[in-house]
């Protein structure tokens, strides 16, 4: 996983994660609410938050590997 | 709380709860199996470090862009009729939050424009060193207290402790000592505006808001400005914009700002009682 990317990459990477996924994580990871707050603040029951940023998290994580294998900084694996 | 059954070495297993893991919602007997886990899978222990390290540089990230005033006050406007969110004192405080969420996501539009205007603005004469100091305490309350609701939200000791780090973890303590009674500490974090990064404690007292704001100094000083007040010692200048009190003082390396809406008398008051102790927790980073 990167640990080079500048917060341009790492806000360019979050713009690729569908927008009902990146405001889940946004409010849970960043906000730091609880899974009850996001529920009202959202209107949705609290398992498809938490199922929403499981999956936002894991996209999140993928467009982010992406990045640096693109500049083949990240750490799994060697590019060819 | 989730119960699983997990076994040893079946990191697929082990991988989709590392994020309950991380944020402590697992039940005491899984949360140590995914513990033993970790400490013997350095593959699983790896992708524990990859989700804090991801977490941290998402939040230093967005924090560090903003979205203009006019653009969040439509938004917000919005998202009121779009929600058909009643104003009442519990739904504000989530529709604040809704508003936020959608001022960060157009931040990815935005992030390009590094203009940052605040609802607030504090007008001062170029050839006024006192208020342009001055002036750097009273952005960072409006930035962060006020237009981004900072002060109606209530950390945990630990969040606060987590978020200011162990340098200044211990200023919580010092500020619940000298405040008068009735505040509460709601918020330390540390924050950032215009490319600088503050200490910001937030005491509240029903509609009483106060932050208690530290920067490093980057070459600026009060010089001997004829309006500073003595307080034990400590000089302490003051100003005010938007019936907002700002006071500050300076050691050796910091800035040290206290901001309310409460008077002016009353500003003053708060700013002596912290300033002594404050210069000495700061003296201790300065050694």
């Amino acid at each position: 996983m990167p640990q080079d990317l500048s917060d341009e990459e790492v806000l360019a990477a979050l713009e690729k994660v569908a927008v009902q996924y990146r405001e889940v994580v946004l409010l849970a990871d960043v906000q730091e609410f609880s899974y009850k707050e996001i529920s009202a603040t959202l209107g949705i029951p609290v398992g498809t938050v938490m199922s929403r940023l499981s999956r936002g998290r894991t996209f999140l994580r993928v467009e982010l590997s992406s990045f640096a294998d693109g500049y083949g900084i990240s750490g799994k694996g060697k590019r060819a | 709380m989730k119960v699983i059954n997990l076994e040893n070495g079946y990191c697929n297993r082990i991988r989709p709860y590392l994020d309950s893991y991380l944020n402590n919602e697992l039940l005491v007997e899984t949360n140590h199996e995914v513990l033993k886990h970790i400490e013997a899978c350095a593959a699983c222990s790896q992708s524990l470090e990859d989700r804090v390290r991801i977490k941290s540089q998402l939040k230093r990230a967005v924090m560090q862009d903003h979205a203009p005033v006019a653009l969040r006050e439509r938004i917000s406007s919005d998202l009121r009729r779009r929600r058909g969110f009643k104003f009442s004192s519990f739904s504000f405080v989530l529709a604040a939050a809704a508003a936020m969420l959608v001022i960060m996501l157009t931040t990815f539009f935005t992030f390009s424009s590094r203009t940052k205007p605040l609802s607030l603005q504090a007008h001062v004469a170029t050839n006024d060193s006192e208020g342009q100091v001055l002036k750097i305490g009273f952005e960072d309350h409006v930035f962060c207290a006020i237009d981004h609701q900072l002060a109606n939200r209530q950390f945990t000791a630990e969040q606060m402790s987590e978020k200011l780090g162990p340098e200044y973890a211990g200023l919580i303590d010092v500020v619940r000592a000298k405040m008068p009674k009735p505040f509460i500490v709601i918020v330390g974090h540390r924050c950032h505006y215009q490319k600088r990064e503050f200490i910001h404690l937030i005491m509240r007292n029903q509609d009483e808001v106060v932050s208690l704001i530290i920067t490093r100094k980057n070459g600026e000083s009060y010089g001997d400005a004829a309006t500073a007040i003595q307080a034990t010692g400590v000089q302490i200048h003051q100003s005010d914009w938007h019936n907002i009190q700002v006071a500050g003082m300076e050691t050796r390396d910091f800035l040290v700002f206290v901001v309310s809406n409460n008077a002016k008398e009353e500003n003053a008051r708060i700013a002596s009682s912290l300033a002594p102790t404050v210069r000495d927790f700061l003296a201790r980073l300065e050694a």
